[in-house]
């Protein structure tokens, strides 16, 4: 006889204001094998877990409920807990009367209360089947492969490095250093950014653990966690660096002339050119598109006048493989494309430059070698790129009003003569001594004038700039000519980035940047186990921030490998070895394959198995299973959200998958949105758990609608979910065609974790449509539940 | 002299009177003055387009008795430009239709002596009958 | 980046000139000159020499920097740069 526990948390009011928790523990206290049902006001504190141990002890509870907050929350708390009691974690079940009833239901306090109930009900029902699991443990290594040479992979390459694991730095530039090399000072201290890089970059080159892999490229990258594969293409340089003695000779003949993109093509270079003044590897780089030709040699002179031999036109694009155990993504920003800017007249205009432009002018000037005169008159016009719908940016890019305190003050201070004027429309200076530093700005007689200029207009003659805005502090409009103009550009996210998103299926927020997994709690995880994020990657941010998360990251990585093994929830697939008859039908059709037949039975690899569940569908004797999802633990649920549910009521379930559906169901209900309390959420590993049988079932058993939430294809966990859910889905339709049941009771929705308006939207709508068909007659279920087996796999087995 | 304002439920009524005829989340607006710097006809009115959001938003009917809304020209470069996407000119139409609605005569024709009317170009009276702006 | 710029020191760069030499007489107007100049100095011309061949002429001699590829090219030996200074440096597109 099972010996169950139920708790449910009043979650210090965030439950017990909307739901009311004694009825709720009531309402389960009457079935037979709960042993015990109670309240308590937060059961994730030590009080409260405490009582849960006790209780297992006392009581010999052999599986416990907890109705509290989202399992994705303090699920591992819980699980911890019941260890500690001496109990597996397995017997565990969660009900979320929080994230996904109290809070999306917070004005309907009965509705809330009977949905609380039910869900508490699906929870018993599920840990009833639980089996006493263990964790999965696997071995891990200590190789990490940093993507991107910018400060951010930098300091993360130089913690693990100096951790004592095995980094590959992979960099698509000649050098590492990233946009900082390109800086002149940094706020608010006025450091000089490339003297501050400089020696971190040669502890870079200098540690034995970091295999720094420069002008390379990722092409591939394929694994999990513990195992990934990765190809790089390394782009030859021409110059061996070994031999390089940068003595510039080269230089001198070489007749290819190109933009330099170290001073954002303000200054030229040659083909055969040296990276910066501060590169790491330090030696010259043949550019071969720049150059003349290489095949056939065109020119040639560089390796004449070459004394160590160095150049060497025979070197090749190489492919260099390896496997690491964890990721870092260190991609970077790119400055927003001032052109699109049109009303600007950025290209068109030869006074009006970008901030970074305005950098490497700096740069030269403060070395004696001005670029170009500046004038007397300049001025800087904040937000360009940001904070603008026109351009499809809302987002603030956060440096920006500091970055443009700090030039303007350079500018004013090497030059007092000089009028700097700001337009900006807030200034934002929130960090440690930024205040303080746009004070001293404002105190050197920088001019801070708030109001966005709406254009700039050229004089033809003197190519002056005239700059109109309205100065919404006295309500003035100004009209002002300027020597130069400084466009204050945003950021935005890079090409690459892109690039590595689509091979690691990291989802995007929307402001375009890469998603962290949890905004506040995991700000350097990605929902890919194994790989982080660090730096502007994941959104805008000045040094010390991006420091700060590189080393959170290595942190991270380091948490995982540091003990050699890791552990893993034990949710794969398992075989009803007394049912199998050997067709075979489930080998092919595993994404993993994790299926093999030994002696006429099928067998699971639990290694490879990432517990998807797709293979479950196809088997017609039902002996394939998921632990900690079982088919009767799934019947169980969808049975105990429909046991109370009257004729009039219309009830809607929900499958939400792990990565994206449930999480986003618990982000609605954090924000608080309200939807249709006809639903019942049902938690699955991916929506390819969800069988086309299941989903009829669901129908006979009395649900009006089905609704499977997935994440989006490009960032799933599981690639070939989708395409799999898509043909369940269209199999379970033909059957409800084919004994007149509307097929427009069946949705299938991807999402990503923002779509917040969307979830609520597709809910709603499914009740709605619910509602309006109205319930399933009695003879149509009849006919459904005849001979279910026989429609579902008579025929081809095909799906 | 600087007016002094005390904000009431009545400022909401209006604030969502405007907001309703015009569409707009009048609120959104940050004040950034780009409409202003933008506004080809700034230079005759007597508050400028942002700051007949703002009191718009603090809903100050003082604003109807602006003549801004009259000299726009209804030429949407506010509205293209806006950063925040708020449609300018929909709330300068707002702002008209609600003084419109109003019905309010300023031109008395039957007042006007005869040898003045005869003077007058007829543009001048049907104009002065249609728009209310007198 | 969508805007495309002249750099401030394009005019102070110097690169080597060259000037190119032709034996029209001798060319068999296999084109690989035309074809492989990386400055594109050289285009087909519509003369003709006394074989009948169309020999190539010198359509942007300022661009042409001495490389050397036409000479070490053509199979008749019948083209070669000489050093001829230096001039401004341009961009190559």
């Amino acid at each position: 006889m099972k010996r169950t526990g139920v708790y449910v948390c009043h979650c210090g009011g965030n439950i017990s204001e909307v739901v009311d928790v004694k009825r709720v523990a009531e309402s389960v206290g009457g079935q037979p094998d709960v042993v015990l049902a109670k309240t308590h006001e937060h059961m994730c504190s030590e009080t409260g877990q405490n009582l849960v141990i006790h209780d297992i002890k006392e009581h010999r509870l052999d599986r416990v409920v907890i109705a509290a907050c989202s399992p994705q929350f303090q699920g591992p708390t819980f699980k911890a807990t019941l260890e500690k009691a001496g109990l597996s974690p397995y017997v565990l079940e969660m009900a979320n009367i929080r994230e996904q009833c109290a809070w999306p239901h917070f004005g309907f306090p009965e509705e809330a209360t009977k949905k609380a109930m039910s869900l508490v009900g699906m929870a018993v029902a599920k840990v009833r089947l639980d089996e006493f699991l263990k964790k999965m443990t696997f071995p891990i290594g200590r190789r990490v492969l940093v993507i991107g040479g910018g400060i951010a992979g930098i300091q993360a390459s130089l913690d693990l490095g100096d951790a004592g694991f095995n980094v590959y730095l992979v960099e698509k530039d000649p050098s590492i250093g990233g946009k900082m090399m390109q800086l002149s000072r940094t706020f608010p201290t006025e450091d000089c950014a490339a003297c501050i890089l400089s020696p971190k970059m040669a502890d870079v080159a200098a540690n034995r653990n970091i295999h720094m892999l420069t002008y390379s490229e990722i092409e591939n990258i394929e694994g999990y966690l513990g195992h990934y594969e990765v190809t790089v293409k390394k782009k030859p340089t021409y110059v061996d660096p070994d031999k390089c003695t940068c003595c510039g000779d080269c230089v001198g003949v070489c007749p290819a002339v190109v933009p330099n993109e170290l001073e954002e093509g303000l200054l030229s270079r040659k083909a055969i050119y040296l990276p910066s003044p501060i590169a790491v590897p330090h030696a010259y780089v043949l550019d071969a598109e720049a150059c003349l030709g290489l095949l056939p040699i065109a020119c040639g002179k560089c390796k004449e006048v070459c004394d160590p031999g160095a150049v060497d036109f025979s070197m090749r694009p190489e492919l260099v493989r390896f496997t690491v155990d964890t990721i870092i993504v260190a991609t970077g920003y790119d400055i927003f494309d001032a052109g699109q800017k049109k009303v600007y007249g950025f290209g068109k205009y030869e006074n009006v430059v970008t901030a970074l432009d305005m950098e490497r002018m700096v740069v030269h000037s403060a070395e004696g070698n001005p670029m170009r005169p500046m004038g007397k008159r300049i001025a800087f016009i904040q937000c360009v790129g940001s904070r603008d719908e026109q351009v499809g940016n809302e987002a603030c890019s956060r440096i920006c009003c500091m970055y443009a305190t700090k030039l303007s003050q350079l500018l004013k201070r090497s030059d007092p003569s000089r009028d700097i004027y700001v337009f900006y429309t807030d200034l934002r200076a929130y960090g440690k001594g930024f205040e303080e530093y746009y004070k001293r700005a404002q105190g050197d007689g920088v001019k801070f004038i708030r109001g966005r200029p709406a254009e700039l207009v050229e004089d033809p003659k003197t190519k002056k700039i005239t700059l109109r805005a309205e100065d919404t502090l006295s309500r003035n409009i100004i009209e002002s000519e300027f020597d130069l103009v400084v466009l204050s550009v945003g950021l935005r996210p890079n090409e690459g980035t892109d690039i590595i998103a689509k091979l690691l299926r990291l989802g995007k927020s929307p402001d375009g940047f890469l998603q962290e997994a949890h905004p506040k709690f995991r700000p350097v995880d990605t929902l890919t186990d194994g790989v982080f994020l660090a730096g502007t990657v994941q959104g805008p941010k000045d040094i010390p921030d991006t420091v700060a998360q590189a080393s959170a990251a290595s942190s991270r990585a380091i948490r995982l490998m540091n003990r050699g093994e890791y552990d893993v929830d034990p949710v794969t697939a398992f075989v009803h070895v007394e049912s199998c008859d050997g067709c075979g039908l489930c080998v092919d059709r595993c994404p993993s394959q994790a299926i093999s037949l030994v002696a006429n039975v099928a067998v699971i690899n639990e290694a490879l198995c990432k517990g998807c569940g797709s293979c479950i569908a196809h088997c017609p004797k039902d002996a394939l299973d998921l632990h900690c999802y079982t088919n009767d633990q799934m019947l169980a649920q969808v049975q105990a959200a429909l046991t109370d549910k009257k004729d009039t009521d219309v009830r809607t379930l929900i499958f939400a998958d792990d990565m994206t559906g449930y999480r986003l169901a618990d982000n609605v209900g954090t924000a608080k949105m309200s939807y249709s309390f006809d639903s019942r959420i049902i938690r699955v590993p991916s929506c390819s758990r969800v069988t086309p049988k299941l989903m009829l079932q669901a129908f006979v058993f009395g649900a009006d609608g089905i609704i499977l939430c997935e994440s989006e294809k490009n960032s799933n966990p599981y690639p070939h979910s989708v395409p799999t859910i898509m043909s369940h889905v269209s199999k379970a339709k033909d059957i409800l065609g084919q004994v007149d049941i509307e097929q427009d009771r069946i949705h299938f929705v991807q999402f990503v974790t923002v779509m917040l308006a969307g979830f609520v939207n597709n809910i709603n709508r499914l009740s709605e449509i619910a509602r309006s068909l109205g319930p399933i007659p009695a003879g149509p279920l009849r006919r459904l539940s005849q001979d279910m087996d026989k429609k579902l796999f008579g025929g081809d087995h095909d799906s | 002299m600087i007016p002094k304002i005390v904000l009431t439920s009545d400022h909401v009524d209006f604030l969502k009177k405007v907001s309703e005829l015009s569409g707009q989340i009048v609120t959104k607006c940050d004040q950034c003055g780009t409409c202003s710097a933008s506004c080809p006809m700034v230079d005759g009115m007597d508050i400028t387009p942002s700051q007949m959001m703002r009191l718009v938003q603090l809903g100050r009917r003082e604003v109807l008795e602006s003549k801004a809304m009259w000299v726009c020209a209804s030429c949407f470069a506010c509205t293209v430009r806006c950063p925040r996407g708020s449609d300018l000119s929909k709330v300068a139409e707002a702002l008209r239709q609600i003084l419109l609605r109003q019905a309010i005569d300023h031109i008395d024709i039957k007042s006007i002596p005869e040898d003045e009317i005869e003077r007058l170009p007829q543009i001048a009276l049907v104009s002065g009958c249609r728009k209310f702006t007198g | 980046m969508s805007v495309v710029r002249t750099p401030y020191d394009l005019r102070k760069i110097k690169i080597p000139k060259g000037e190119v030499h032709i034996i029209k007489e001798r060319c068999k107007g296999c084109g690989f000159c035309i074809e492989y100049c990386p400055n594109d100095v050289l285009i087909r011309s519509d003369e003709f020499n006394a074989k009948g061949y169309h020999p190539p002429i010198i359509a942007k001699p300022e661009r042409c920097v001495n490389c050397g590829l036409c000479q070490l090219i053509c199979p008749e030996f019948v083209i070669w740069s000489t050093p001829k200074g230096e001039m401004e440096a341009f961009i190559r597109n």
